[in-house]
């Protein structure tokens, strides 16, 4: 295995969850010992809203109405800029990583799949600011988890950590185009938590998983990690939460067509489970 | 007639060996401490007898008299029989916090109390939060959060539905909410919107003015439905929670029942626990707040919880815990060694957090009045006294018979500080402390005599006899075995003995200061050791003592070299008129030593005015000058008093710079004075103490002792003639306690020691001339010193009529 994690993309928004993504972010790359960059997104939406004159914007306390005009959104869009970038300052300090920061101007989205061809993992939380709670998973998210490229990783904000957790590092082992870039994530992760590895085999017997478990064991003899492997006969977004829950997963890696989703989409995945999950892009498509 | 010489034996008192009836100290078993002051004891026994208030004592005496010991030995005694007092505990005041409750309870019941309130807290806190965490309530929890939750969701996303319908898109700014017109997903720029038909424009705009008026009005509603989920998820808590608790504080009222103040506090803590179940119980909770931009606006605001903070309340502040087997058996007997405020009476302790300093009830910290309460508490005086408002709190809390804690400063700064319920007192003070402080604080502080009704007077000594030395063998073997020091054979018992009579500056007479002896036995074990012998002898003690001096003798030493080089003029042989030796005493820390100096006095005619030149300079305190006064109306009363007294007479402490008190010298001065008025000389090898009264009688003085080795070592030094010697006052005699030398050096005959009972006694012996008493005709007899002054006396009155007679020849008319 000779893929190593030496950049790390973080994306940040002035929201209390992107704060626990910056957290997890720093801390992962500390373990990786790799360099973080900051990307923050002035989502251009809000700008155009603010050139026309007739728009207002409401108090979340409901008490005030009041113009929005371009110059004082453009001030505190500098403002949240600024103080996640002090914020990230602070926390690579802490680790004394190697950190830089920059602002993009234009759909959060389409910033963050740009990104990903600059770095080895984009993270990103789960949730955006929203309006509403309804959805566990961001509309950013979801369309970013729907077009994914190279290796992203949904963080969970409630998680302040991606590595370090109780329970194992948790593959979705798959065969497809992927399968390898995910096992080489996973390991590299398993190896920095200095955790277990948890393979979920997709096989529909007993001997097809055991077929699959005697070549997986000789590739991973090499690896002096503490691995363990569970065969899924279930394909589903609910099979995979379930299983995970099961072992106690704290982080799953998975391929973004990989077999054991069934009819399910990745995003229904990531929506479903209360972990952070690394989505590994087909080749060709990063 | 001429003054008999003291015999050797008079000069000290000398322990018979044959009297000690030991071989070792180890043979005497049961001995006293602390001797000689039956009278304090008897009044200690008396002030502990009465329990009125403002019985307490003050011991008052002499340091080293084992004042401490002895009081702390008697308390321990008497406490032991007495019952234990109560156990006080400070306990959480949930109605005013800051206020804590006191509470009294029986010895031992204080710890019970603690800990099973601390027991309680743990039972709590491992099994409520399983109550939170099963499923009945999970599932109540989330019904309420479920339904809240989707009321909002409805109404938001029910704008969002009527907004995207209309092509308006529902978006979050930075510090609220927006609508804006979209056309495939994307805000439509400004120039696209101009170039879109007026109408349409309108449209939009009034589309948008209305879902925000339905904006505006349905956020107003999210904090009031917030406060109502809030309310019914706490309701559900309280639920949740009063189950398990009342089980558990049952079992505890049972235990208390009958203490009514525990069950009400009981009661009190379970209503506060059920109020406050889930933010205490529950690390996790969080009142999830409707909208996370309300999260996180709520986690700026306050900050992470601290939850083992807010259990405090539930603590036990055990303040006094008597039921510890390490505080004895009785009533407490406690010592406060550093009487400080805030050791006196308890303090309230502070946290510093993010630079504000915090308290509450479970930092009050007991004070030793709490520690003695229910028993006794002793006290240095002196210490009490050094600390700022402490005795001024002693008093005022013994007046009060409570104990109240509080910061000296609370009154004077307005801040918001604790303040505890008081605690009631029944404390015996004893104060320890010297004699000046004692008739200070009863002169100047009128509360002292109310407050401090019995004083314990220490002596300074104790009458030497048969029956004391033996005593005093037997306290001597007590201290050594306290101390741990080698044994005394008798020769170093009767040696001690010794050096505790000429302590106490009396032949007749042993030092009550036990504290002395303590050191000198330690420091001669020390030698014992040194010389590998077990056990102490005499000459260990004598040496032991002599060390002592040779540490503090430097000055000494100083300036007996300033006589013998000839830099003070002190003649040692010889006779002189108007000139004699003095004796003075210089103390310096605790050894004093004595020091010839020459005193001289010149006349002539005047009005009768005795000069002290040392007054005049103000180098002579008021005593000195009170002896020069009785000695001038000597001479006016006792020589031609029918004539005026016309001379002028100037007295003077030669190369004296420092000072000069006390009326030790007033005899001396009227020698040189009677020596200038007769032109006797005075013997130079002869130096003189004691005062005079104004009949001529001499009188005892202080420091007998040093005064004569003091002279004795000028002497010593430039070589003993035989006849050198020291004049003192007959009444000094018992007081005669000299080194051993000087004994020596007069039983060889090379130095001698003169009782003075009269002034004429004294002149005779220093010039050799007889004083004469008057005849029938009341004249003195020719020649002798009485007749010589009082012929000058007359003969300057004379004189001095003379020069007031008008010359010859002139004359009125």
């Amino acid at each position: 295995m000779t893929r190593t994690i030496r950049r790390i993309v973080v994306a940040l928004d002035d929201s209390a969850e992107s704060r626990s993504v910056l957290e997890a972010a720093v801390s992962l790359a500390a373990r990786m010992k790799a360099e973080l960059a900051g990307l923050f997104v002035e989502d251009a939406t809000l700008i155009s809203a603010a050139q026309l004159n007739f728009i207002r914007q409401v108090s979340l306390s409901g008490e005030a109405i009041e113009a929005m005009d371009s110059q004082s959104l453009e001030r505190s869009l500098r403002g949240q800029a600024e103080a996640i970038r002090a914020e990230m300052q602070r926390a690579a300090g802490r680790h004394n990583l190697t950190w830089s920061f920059r602002v993009a101007r234009g759909k959060a989205s389409v910033q963050i799949l740009a990104a990903v061809a600059e770095a080895d993992l984009v993270i990103m939380g789960k949730t955006t600011p929203a309006v509403t709670r309804r959805h566990h998973l961001g509309a950013t998210a979801k369309i970013v988890a729907t077009q994914p490229r190279g290796s992203i990783l949904f963080s969970e904000p409630r998680l302040r950590r991606v590595l370090g957790g109780p329970g194992p590092i948790t593959v979705a082992y798959g065969q497809g185009p992927t399968g390898g870039d995910v096992l080489d994530m996973a390991v590299l992760l398993a190896r920095a938590s200095e955790g277990e590895l948890l393979m979920l085999i997709p096989a529909d017997t007993p001997d097809d998983g055991a077929a699959i478990q005697r070549a997986l064991s000789e590739r991973m003899a090499q690896e002096s990690l503490r691995v363990r492997f569970r065969r899924c006969a279930q394909r589903g977004a609910a099979a995979l939460t379930h299983a995970l829950a099961a072992q106690r997963g704290n982080l799953l890696v998975i391929a973004q067509d990989s077999p054991l989703l069934g009819d399910d989409t990745i995003a229904d995945l990531i929506e479903a489970l209360d972990s952070p999950v690394l989505v590994v892009a087909p080749n060709g498509a990063s | 007639m001429p003054v008999t010489p003291l015999p050797a034996d008079k000069l000290r008192a000398c322990c018979d060996l044959s009297d000690l009836t030991f071989e070792t100290t180890d043979d005497l078993i049961g001995g006293e401490e602390v001797l000689g002051q039956d009278r304090a004891f008897e009044a200690i026994e008396f002030g502990l007898g009465i329990n009125n208030r403002g019985y307490n004592i003050f011991v008052l005496g002499p340091t080293g008299a084992g004042r401490h010991r002895y009081v702390r030995r008697l308390l321990d005694v008497r406490a032991a029989k007495e019952p234990k007092p109560s156990d006080w505990c400070y306990l959480h005041n949930f109605d005013e916090p800051r206020r804590p409750k006191a509470l009294e309870l029986p010895a031992g019941m204080g710890r019970q109390l603690r800990n099973d309130m601390t027991q309680l807290i743990e039972d709590l806190r491992a099994g409520l939060p399983a109550v939170f965490e099963a499923e009945e309530y999970r599932n109540r929890r989330h019904a309420i959060e479920q339904e809240f939750r989707e009321r909002q969701e409805k109404v938001f996303e029910g704008i969002q539905e009527k907004a995207t319908a209309r092509n308006i898109a529902l978006i979050r700014t930075p510090t609220g909410l927006a609508l804006a017109p979209v056309r495939d997903d994307e805000v439509i720029e400004p120039q696209e919107f101009q170039k879109l038909p007026e109408e349409e424009r309108k449209k939009i705009e009034a589309d948008i003015e209305e879902l925000q008026q339905e904006l505006q009005q349905n956020l107003r509603e999210v904090p009031r439905w917030d406060k109502e989920r809030r309310e019914r998820v706490r309701e559900l808590n309280k639920q949740t929670t009063r189950g398990a608790v009342a089980y558990q504080i049952m079992a505890l009222r049972a235990k208390y029942m009958e203490f009514g103040t525990i069950v009400a506090y009981l009661d009190a803590v379970e209503k506060d626990i059920i109020n406050n179940s889930a933010q205490l119980f529950l690390e996790s909770e969080q009142e999830t707040p409707a909208m996370p931009i309300l999260a996180a606006l709520q986690h700026e605001q306050e900050g992470p919880r601290r939850p083992e903070l807010q259990f405090r309340r539930y603590e036990v502040n055990l303040l006094v815990d008597n039921g510890a087997d390490t505080n004895g058996k009785g009533a407490p007997v406690y010592h406060e060694d550093h009487p400080a405020l805030p050791n006196l009476i308890g303090r309230a302790e502070h946290q510093a957090e993010l630079g504000a300093l915090l308290t509450d009830f479970t930092m009050l910290r007991a004070g030793a009045l709490h520690r003695a309460n229910g028993g006794y508490l002793i006290i240095d005086a002196r210490k009490l006294l050094m600390q700022p408002y402490a005795w001024e709190e002693l008093k005022r809390t013994l007046f009060a018979r409570e104990i109240k804690i509080e910061s000296p400063f609370q009154a004077y700064v307005s801040t918001v500080a604790l303040e505890p319920e008081p605690i009631s007192l029944k404390v015996k003070v004893v104060l320890i402390g010297d004699r000046e402080l004692y008739y200070m604080l009863a002169a100047l502080d009128p509360e002292f005599d109310e407050l401090f009704k019995i004083a314990a007077d220490f002596e300074d000594d104790l009458a030497r006899n048969d029956d004391t030395v033996n005593q005093y063998a037997g306290m001597v073997a007590a201290l050594a075995r306290r101390l741990g020091v080698a044994p005394l054979d008798r020769s170093a018992v009767a040696r001690v003995i010794d050096y505790s009579s000429r302590e106490a500056g009396d032949s007749e007479k042993l030092s009550a200061r036990v504290g002395t002896v303590s050191d000198l036995l330690t420091e001669a074990s020390h030698i014992t050791g040194q010389a590998d012998r077990r056990t102490m002898t005499g000459e260990d003690v004598q040496k032991a003592i002599d060390l002592r001096i040779r540490r503090s003798d430097r000055i000494r030493l100083r300036s007996q070299e300033q006589i013998t080089r000839g830099t003070v003029l002190i003649d040692t042989e010889g006779q002189r008129v108007g000139t004699i030796n003095g004796l003075s005493v210089l103390q310096i820390g605790s050894y004093a030593f004595g020091r010839p100096t020459r005193i001289t006095a010149r006349v002539r005619m005047g009005r009768g005015e005795f000069v002290d030149i040392e007054r005049e300079v103000s180098l002579g305190g008021p005593t000195h000058a009170k002896g020069v006064l009785i000695l001038s109306s000597y001479l006016g009363a006792h020589y031609a008093v029918d004539r005026p007294l016309s001379l002028r007479a100037s007295l003077v402490f030669e190369q004296s710079y420092g000072g000069v008190d006390g009326d030790s010298a007033s005899s001396t001065e009227l020698y040189a004075i009677l020596s200038a008025l007769s032109d006797a000389p005075i013997r130079q090898d002869l130096a003189v103490t004691g005062s005079v009264n104004q009949y001529g009688e001499v009188q005892a003085i202080g420091g007998v002792n040093e005064k004569i080795e003091g002279f004795f070592d000028v002497c010593r030094e430039r070589g003993l003639t035989g006849t050198q010697g020291v004049l003192i006052p007959r009444s000094n005699v018992k007081h005669l306690m000299l080194r051993e030398d000087v004994v020596a050096a007069v039983e060889a005959g090379k130095f001698t020691i003169y009782p003075i009972a009269t002034i004429d006694e004294g002149i005779e012996t220093l010039t050799g001339v007889p004083a004469g008493d008057r005849d029938d005709k009341g004249q003195f007899p020719k020649g002798s010193i009485n007749a010589l002054v009082e012929n000058r006396l007359i003969e300057l009155a004379d004189a001095r009529r003379h020069f007031g007679l008008p010359a010859e020849g002139t004359g009125s008319g």
